[in-house]
């Protein structure tokens, strides 16, 4: 029987892959698997918390328009009875809105541990009396995610300027 | 020499060929789902960062334009005293669209043209249209209207509407929704 030569190197060269080199291969994928999967996983999480504070900031200057409009409205009332010369805090929850979306003062006092804004915000504001003419507004919206809380704050100043 | 080579040769046994067929059908569809599940929260925040640049722009140019050059208000144009509302006589108008003048005796009013905001403006040389929101958004229940408060006060002017983008598809990732609403004040009144 003649084998040719090259034939025979053919044969020769058809080895099985050393337990080494497999593992090599398996740790070098396994690397990249794991690189790609956490930075796809952080990345699922950014984009969770910037859609989470895009929402929270329209949230807090929904309050904000809102509280300038109670204050065009009716300065008075507003300086005297909703703003406190200490603080005055209020939380504008689900609870607020009326069916038309309208929203409404709610009683005086904080949420508590209460997240009660679409089931994840929670939105706070506090008025204090400054001066005789103007009112400080501090509106904080915050909201969890797993452990962490984050905030979105919103500071402005109302004045009676007619 | 080369034949007895050659029946050593061993290719993969069925079961470990089951074994790492059943392995990449495990982490395959795990790293796809990812991928996508991240596409998708990429494609919601740029629907919603969309929809909210739209409605704050509008807000913001109807706001800071009613506020700073309104002088009086009006139900029909062009402004003359006769149509004049929101004053001690006609206390309240709720009539879309409102007409205001500003100090040069120019109109400029706001109203939704098919499913949008628009703005326009006029004098005598002419009208013009602007469209304050992008053709993506869908505008609902827009409404401009003021209210007689006092004297010594100046209208008070209430500007709401509803912002909605719903995509092409009408996947959960392409739908969004904002309501805006506020209240302004004539300072050039």
């Amino acid at each position: 029987m003649k084998i040719s030569s090259r034939l025979r190197a053919r044969l020769h060269l058809q080895k099985g892959l050393s337990l080494l080199e497999v593992l090599a291969f398996v740790t070098i994928l396994s690397i990249v698997f794991l690189g790609i999967a956490s930075s796809t996983i952080q990345s699922i999480k950014r984009t969770k918390f910037t859609e989470q504070k895009l929402i929270a900031t329209r949230y807090a200057e929904e309050l904000e328009e809102w509280l300038r409009g109670q204050k065009e409205e009716d300065w008075t009332t507003f300086y005297a009875t909703h703003a406190g010369s200490s603080g005055k805090t209020y939380c504008f929850d689900d609870a607020i809105y009326d069916e038309n979306n309208d929203m409404s003062w709610p009683s005086e006092g904080d949420c508590g541990s209460l997240y009660g804004l679409r089931g994840q915000f929670k939105r706070e504001v506090v008025l204090t009396q400054s001066l005789s003419s103007q009112v400080q507004v501090v509106i904080s919206v915050d909201w969890k995610d797993g452990a962490n809380i984050f905030s979105v704050p919103l500071n402005t100043l109302f004045a009676k300027w007619e | 020499m080369g034949i007895a080579r050659k029946n050593n040769k061993k290719g993969f046994t069925l079961l470990e060929v089951v074994v790492v067929l059943s392995l990449f059908a495990i982490i395959v569809p795990a790293m796809f789902t990812m991928y996508f599940a991240s596409l998708r929260a990429q494609k919601k925040v740029f629907v919603l960062r969309d929809t909210k640049r739209n409605g704050d722009n509008a807000l913001t140019v109807i706001e800071s334009l009613i506020k700073q050059n309104a002088v009086s208000v009006h139900n029909a144009t062009p402004p003359t005293t006769a149509n004049q509302v929101c004053t001690s006589l006609v206390t309240s108008s709720s009539a879309v669209p409102l007409y205001f003048k500003d100090k040069d005796g120019t109109w400029f009013s706001f109203t939704q043209v098919s499913n949008k905001i628009a703005s326009h403006s006029g004098s005598l040389s002419g009208t013009s249209t602007v469209q304050l929101t992008n053709s993506k958004s869908i505008v609902s229940g827009f409404d401009v209207r003021c209210i007689y408060v006092s004297e010594l006060s100046p209208p008070l002017v209430s500007i709401s509407f509803d912002l909605n983008q719903n995509g092409p598809t009408g996947r959960p990732e392409d739908v969004s929704s904002l309501s805006y609403q506020t209240k302004v004040k004539l300072r050039s009144y």
